[in-house]
């Protein structure tokens, strides 16, 4: 985990949800999207994380009020979002395509959807020129939208979704098309929305990009929840199936040999200077390689398991 | 959408903004302004409505070529106007109403705001009436001027009630075509073929048929509006093909209201629960 990582604020579980979703299933025809989800979101930072198609964006379509879902119950704040006003004073929602009203100026975009939204007109003004400043797009405020970059139109999106200061966000893919310094910008801005209590839903499949915003995660593939809880919490969870620990060792074929006596080591592979070992039980199997390298019969240089990052759980899952 | 000058909104007690219906509806309209009439339909609409005004350009270049006076408007008006240019005006304008925000994937930033989707629908039909109508609002005055002004100041002041009766059979007719192809907008998924069809193959050619066959055809009734309400002979011989009995402006006028109070109750009760997945 990087330093950026370790001060992300993760929901508190004893926070009551704000997301609940039960046994929910939706259908595009006869193309299943979501089979069978239960979910719940607390405050905090969750990302959403699986590959396209996954299920990711009917998720959050659902999540924001703008599908019924076919079966199951959706609940924000309590109560059913499927076109409710009253849901939506209190959600904001950047969705994942890049469309905009093209002809307006960033400055008109976001002050139109704040005084349709109910503010007072000076207020929306006030907030449009806050919001602005915030994602970066104060220079650009008076330009076409038509004349945005994708990052730009990215960043005006999530400007939408935060201005009316709202409890929930959910966020579509946030970071697609965002230079380095946006992404890096995007992912602090992620990170302080929750970081300020509110409930922040953000989907992607760049995983280290989510896991440098949140520790807390729901997996989806093919319309279903692989995973959900923290990667730790997930890591766990998988203990019982195979673990893969990469050694470094002076003698790599003889802590082979010495390991491969142990249960719940299931194979090795030997390079030069390190051994890749598949185990069943990696807590037995750690105690007995500290035993090893306490001993001094072969010198331990290394090791660690190349399981604990998102992208190897996600593998994992998904194969 | 396109942003005007700004109203003052009202909050809930707790300061939380907050929409009702028609407070949706007038800032919608409000905020949407002329923009249905933006881009290359607006290019295309303007050139179809200004089409006609050659018929009275062709006069001054060749006297008795084109149409003039107020005989040669309402002949104009009723081949060219009421049967084919109103009722597409209607149709692209209606149809984009909702439509745009569809095609254009904008619809999610409205329909995630704290606005009922009845305002937000109210709303877009009322500004398809208010782009429909202020376009062939001009090109009626534009082409009241351009047939009737050659006859003289006076001819200008004394045909003034054929453009104001035009006007309110327009816009009565609007109110009814912008509610049905806003419903067909919400309900098929090709609401302009179906459009098209509806006005071409049903609309245009049913007021022709022989016996009450006209009667379910809504330019029937604003026929028979202009006709109760101007009593021109141009509008009379129409609203009466093969001799059939004018009906009274009431009944036309109720039609006309009906259609509009079934279109919109369908289009709100469909829109208020349809999916979308822009």
């Amino acid at each position: 985990m990087s330093d950026a990582t370790a001060a992300v604020v993760e929901p508190a579980a004893a926070e009551a949800p704000v997301v609940q979703l039960e046994r929910v299933s939706h259908w595009y025809g006869p193309v299943i999207g979501l089979n069978d989800v239960s979910l719940e979101f607390r405050p905090g930072v969750t990302g959403l994380l699986g590959p396209n198609g996954a299920g990711k964006s009917t998720l959050m379509r659902l999540m924001t009020g703008q599908m019924e879902a076919s079966q199951g119950s959706v609940r924000v704040f309590g109560a059913s979002p499927f076109a409710r006003p009253e849901v939506f004073r209190r959600l904001g929602h950047s969705p994942e395509h890049e469309q905009l009203w093209d002809h307006l100026s960033g400055r008109d975009h976001l002050f139109a959807l704040l005084h349709y939204g109910g503010f007072a007109a000076r207020d929306a003004r006030e907030r449009t020129a806050r919001t602005l400043a915030r994602v970066g797009l104060e220079a650009a405020a008076a330009k076409k939208v038509g004349a945005y970059s994708k990052g730009m139109r990215q960043r005006l999106r999530i400007a939408q979704a935060i201005a009316h200061d709202p409890e929930l966000v959910v966020l579509d893919e946030p970071l697609n098309g965002l230079d380095p310094v946006g992404r890096r910008e995007m992912i602090d801005l992620v990170r302080e929305l929750g970081a300020s209590g509110r409930s922040v839903v953000v989907s992607g499949h760049v995983l280290h990009e989510v896991e440098r915003m949140t520790r807390r995660i729901a997996l989806i593939h093919r319309g279903r929840v692989l995973a959900e809880g923290t990667i730790d919490e997930i890591r766990r969870a998988l203990d019982q199936r195979p673990h893969h620990v990469r050694v470094a060792a002076d003698d790599p074929r003889g802590l082979a040999r010495l390991l491969l006596e142990e249960p719940g080591v299931l194979s090795v592979r030997v390079a030069a200077d390190e051994a890749l070992f598949e185990v069943k039980e990696p807590g037995h199997f750690f105690d007995r390689l500290a035993r090893i390298a306490a001993d001094g019969f072969i010198a331990v240089k290394e090791y660690e398991s190349t399981d604990d990052n998102l992208q190897a759980i996600f593998d994992y899952l998904v194969a | 959408m396109t942003t005007s000058k700004p109203s003052s909104t009202t909050s809930s007690p707790d300061g939380a903004p907050r929409r009702g219906l028609l407070d949706g509806a007038a800032v919608t309209v409000r905020l949407a302004g002329l923009s249905l009439l933006r881009g290359r339909r607006g290019v295309g609409l303007v050139l179809l409505c200004a089409a006609p005004l050659a018929w009275p350009a062709m006069e001054l270049f060749e006297p008795g070529a084109g149409a003039k006076g107020g005989v040669g408007f309402v002949d104009l008006l009723t081949k060219s106007y009421f049967p084919v240019i109103n009722l597409i005006v209607a149709l692209f304008v209606g149809c984009g109403a909702i439509g745009e925000e569809v095609d254009g994937k904008t619809l999610p930033y409205l329909l995630t705001r704290p606005v009922p989707r009845s305002a937000l629908l109210i709303g877009r039909w009322l500004s398809s009436l208010v782009a429909a109508g202020a376009l062939l609002a001009a090109s009626y005055v534009a082409l009241y001027v351009a047939t009737v002004a050659p006859m003289g100041a006076e001819a200008l002041r004394i045909d003034l009630p054929i453009l104001g009766w035009a006007l309110v059979a327009m816009a009565l007719s609007l109110v009814a075509y912008c509610a049905l192809f806003l419903l067909l907008s919400v309900v098929v998924k090709w609401p302009l073929l179906v459009g098209l069809a509806l006005v071409f193959v049903w609309e245009h050619f049913a007021v022709d048929l022989p016996g009450s066959v006209p009667r379910w055809s809504l330019l029937h009734h604003v026929y028979t509006l202009l006709a109760r309400l101007s009593g021109d002979d141009g509008y009379v011989a129409i609203a009466r093909p093969y001799g059939l009995e004018l009906l009274p402006a009431s009944d036309s006028l109720q039609v006309l209201a009906w259609t509009t109070v079934i279109a919109l109750a369908l289009a709100l009760r469909r829109f208020s629960r349809k999916s979308f997945l822009v």
